[in-house]
């Protein structure tokens, strides 16, 4: 374990390694930044341009765009009042709140430093649980991944959105994307409607920037082009003694959620702070000040979505599952670096593992150094005027896709879906489960196949092992819980109220 | 405005590569798409391959992995690619005249064309150390006295890992149930974790093996594993039948002649690296390359005595189930 972490900090601080570090950190903070541009689009686009660098640096700076982003996007939240990424939503509520009552430098300041905390400690937890979950990790066979990818699909459904309907619906989309092309166990062509290019299925990276890249910048064009920002002066960034006595709580119990929701399938980033924000305001002894300018509402839910990338580690890692889009992502980048996550990659690449691990720690410690004095270099980023940015986004969705196979037919599967991303969002659809569902959509069905051939035909095999059975009867409930009276208030209460503001 | 020029020039820059195509081949990145999964033998076999290739053509290989239907997945994507040599795949051999035998391919053998066969694979049959098996025979008796109980795992139908374990059944009348995964890495995993009994697969089980995990009751190919010579071989054991392939590097039918040459030979002289031999050395892989003219007239020959063999057995597209 030692050696370990000791072989970690030897990979993680070679010179290239704390480049891509830095690099990394410093784009995720830009996209967190600026609105309409995430960790999702800017992962895609770099992806290409990583090919010809070693496995590990590529990973550890695409990690540091993940985290990255979520510091950056707090910034957005209270200065703006809009979200920069999606699990800083939240955060706008007091973080705005606070800024408008002149207190930004200290929403900022709390923000960064809970962000932090979370993200160091659960990186600290990562390397703690790593090793034992590993070794549990070989008793998923075939229905274990059935029942863990439905569990998975179901939370994300679960969460997404005002309407349950509309994700499901989208879910089944994916689903359906997903089957597109060749299948895995027989080779033969589906749904591809004799469009070679579509053999291999419908590539991630075309999809997601249409969705998101694309799709933002089509929505943009409607508005006036133009943010506004809360015009004040920033200052006194660090926390006075009485706020720090404030959110201590809120942060340590911010950093234990986020780690364990984001080991979750289908938790991760954006529940955590959501489910952060609304113990808060139940424990706190004055919850009228929520919503007006609580500091606890920025810094609990600002730790937790931190904590939560360090958690989405795990499965992503130890079991090669991704549960949100940004794992799926690299998922697929470590995959075409020819690493294969999963129990074995502790024994088979430890010198990859442990200086990710590690290089994330160094990370978070760069960000805080990025974010504290820095805080007003990335407030002028704000100004840049979307008439300038937009077209930047496009360019690099463009480049991007094409890079990726240099096939314009990519291009177009870009374009179309950058179409449908923008009827999404007119028509209130989140396009996150029909991405996740389309990403496991092909191992879903792989696992449902070898399930039944182990079985021998037998839906049993998936009721008869305890894992298997435990996960898809709490999928199940999660399905008909939202049809609960109570239940159903308590999701409008966290979710729809939340994402109403905005 | 020094900002946004900045950005410009970046863009260019970022776009460069994707145009610079000129005369003379290689011009640019080739593509190889290997049709496993990551860690595999086949992909890296192939990777360290393509490294030192790379370096003789002064040209960057990019790997990409199609994984599913024990490599056709790539096989089939390949055969729509241009001709033009930049885009290959690395699959078996074997996978363009056994498979079509045993189940529906996407592509024709006449689809492709080989740029030359490379290294051997070796196969053999595994099981969990804590299973009561502790030679072929005591796993053969089992199988028989419990027909349907016995599952193992393998990288694909079709494959020869499979046809040599459906070959066994037949001979003993024994019934047991084939689980395809995506690589020898998964279908190693799936004996670890106990969701399948064995594993009939290349050398991937190796390590687990060397560590004690797993024991070897059988080798598939004629000779004996350079890391367990004691274990028996199929041939030892009376068992028939020829499993043994390598990896082919394929590229899409009207590839120019010359194009081909020029690959074929960078592969070579690359096969006979230091580099190359560790890699293989891993997998108890040998590092010989067979050059495209005999590739394809393998291909000719073996695609007849397959079709004969399985057709005789009655298995795969000839089974009458």
């Amino acid at each position: 374990m030692i050696d370990a972490v000791v072989t970690g900090f030897s990979i993680a601080l070679l010179p290239q390694n704390l480049m891509f570090c830095f690099v990394g950190c410093l784009i995720g903070t830009l996209v967190g930044v600026l609105p309409g541009l995430g960790p999702v689009a800017a992962i895609s686009i770099l992806l290409p341009t990583t090919f010809n660098i070693s496995p590990v640096s590529s990973i550890i700076m695409l990690a540091g765009i993940y985290y990255g982003a979520m510091y950056g996007g707090s910034i957005t939240s209270i200065l703006v009042n809009m979200p920069g990424e999606a699990a800083a939503v939240i955060t706008c509520r007091d973080g705005y709140q606070m800024a408008r009552k002149g207190r930004a430098g200290s929403a900022l300041g709390i923000s960064a430093i809970g962000s932090f905390v979370g993200g160091t400690v659960s990186v600290i937890l990562l390397m703690l649980v790593a090793e034992p979950l590993a070794g549990v990790a070989l008793a998923f066979g075939p229905p274990e991944y059935f029942a863990l990818m439905t569990i998975g699909l179901v939370v994300v459904t679960f969460l997404a959105g005002k309407s349950m309907v509309k994700s499901l619906l989208m879910a089944v989309a994916g689903l359906f994307l997903g089957c597109i092309g060749m299948d895995t166990i027989s080779a033969q062509s589906r749904f591809t409607m004799g469009f070679t290019f579509l053999d291999d299925g419908l590539g991630l990276v075309p999809v997601i920037m249409g969705l998101y890249g694309m799709g933002e910048v089509f929505a943009n064009l409607e508005g006036n082009l133009s943010v506004s920002i809360f015009e004040t002066k920033v200052k006194n960034i660090w926390p006075t003694i009485a706020d720090i006595k404030r959110s201590l709580g809120a942060i340590l119990r911010g950093t234990g959620l986020g780690f364990i929701l984001g080991i979750l399938p289908g938790g991760g980033a954006v529940l955590s702070s959501f489910v952060s924000y609304g113990v808060e305001k139940k424990l706190s002894k004055h919850p009228e000040e929520f919503g007006q300018g609580a500091i606890e509402g920025v810094a609990g839910p600002e730790t937790a979505n931190n904590a939560a990338t360090g958690g989405a580690f795990i499965p992503l890692f130890i079991l090669g599952l991704p549960f949100n889009v940004v794992t799926a992502i690299l998922l697929g980048a470590m995959i075409m670096y020819g690493l294969r996550p999963g129990p074995l990659i502790l024994a088979t690449d430890p010198g990859f593992f442990w200086g990710v691990i590690v290089s994330m720690y160094v990370g978070n410690a760069m960000l805080l150094v990025l974010n504290m004095p820095l805080i007003g270099l990335w407030v002028k980023l704000l100004k840049v005027p979307y008439a300038l940015l937009l077209p930047l986004i496009v360019i690099f969705c463009i480049i991007g896709v094409f890079s990726i196979n240099l096939n314009i037919s990519e291009i177009y599967v870009m374009l179309i879906f950058g179409v449908i991303g923008y009827l999404l969002r007119k028509l209130d659809y989140d396009a996150a489960p029909m991405i996740l569902a389309m990403v496991l959509g092909p191992m879903y069905e792989n696992a449902l196949r070898q399930s039944l051939i182990l079985s021998d035909g037998s839906y049993h095999i998936f009721m008869t092992r305890p894992i298997s059975a435990v996960c898809l009867v709490v999928a199940f409930l999660l399905l008909i819980v939202p049809n609960v009276p109570q239940v159903a208030f308590w999701r409008k209460k966290a979710i729809v109220e939340a994402s109403d503001d905005y | 405005m020094k900002k946004v020029y900045f950005l410009v020039v970046l863009c260019c820059l970022v776009a460069l590569p994707t145009l610079a195509l000129g005369a003379g081949f290689p011009a640019k990145q080739i593509t190889i798409d290997i049709g496993y999964a990551p860690g595999g033998s086949t992909d890296l076999v192939i990777r360290a391959l393509a490294a030192e290739t790379s370096k003789i053509l002064g040209q960057p290989i990019l790997i990409t992995n199609s994984p599913g239907a024990a490599g056709n997945v790539s096989l089939g994507k390949i055969k729509s690619q241009k001709p033009d040599g930049y885009s290959l795949s690395a699959a078996p051999t074997a996978n363009v005249y056994r498979i079509p035998h045993m189940q529906k391919t996407p592509f024709k053998a006449s689809d492709l064309v080989p740029i030359g066969e490379f290294s051997q694979y070796q196969y053999g049959v595994a099981v969990r150390s804590d299973s009561p098996w502790k030679t072929w025979e005591d796993f053969i008796a089992y199988a028989k006295a419990n027909p349907g109980k016995i599952k193992y795992s393998t990288a694909g139908i079709g494959t020869g890992q499979h046809l040599g374990m459906e070959y066994v059944a037949q001979k003993n009348g024994i019934k047991w149930t084939m689980v395809p995964f995506k690589g020898g890495v998964e279908a190693s995993m799936a004996v670890l974790g106990g969701h399948v009994d064995a594993i009939s697969q290349t050398t991937e089980f190796k390590d687990h093996v060397l560590a004690g995990k797993m024991r070897m009751l059988l080798a598939w190919n004629d000779k004996p594993l350079i890391s367990f010579p004691n274990v028996p071989t199929a041939k030892q054991k009376g068992i028939n039948v020829q499993v043994a392939t390598g990896i082919t590097l394929w590229a899409p039918k009207g590839i120019p002649q010359d194009v081909v040459e020029t690959l074929a030979t960078a592969f070579a002289k690359a096969a006979q690296t230091d580099a190359v031999k560790t890699v293989c050395l891993k997998f108890d892989m040998p590092n010989d390359f067979l050059g495209p003219k005999d590739v394809a007239a393998l291909v000719r020959t073996q695609d007849k005595v397959m079709g004969d063999f399985i057709k005789s057995l009655g298995l795969g597209i000839y089974s009458k189930k």
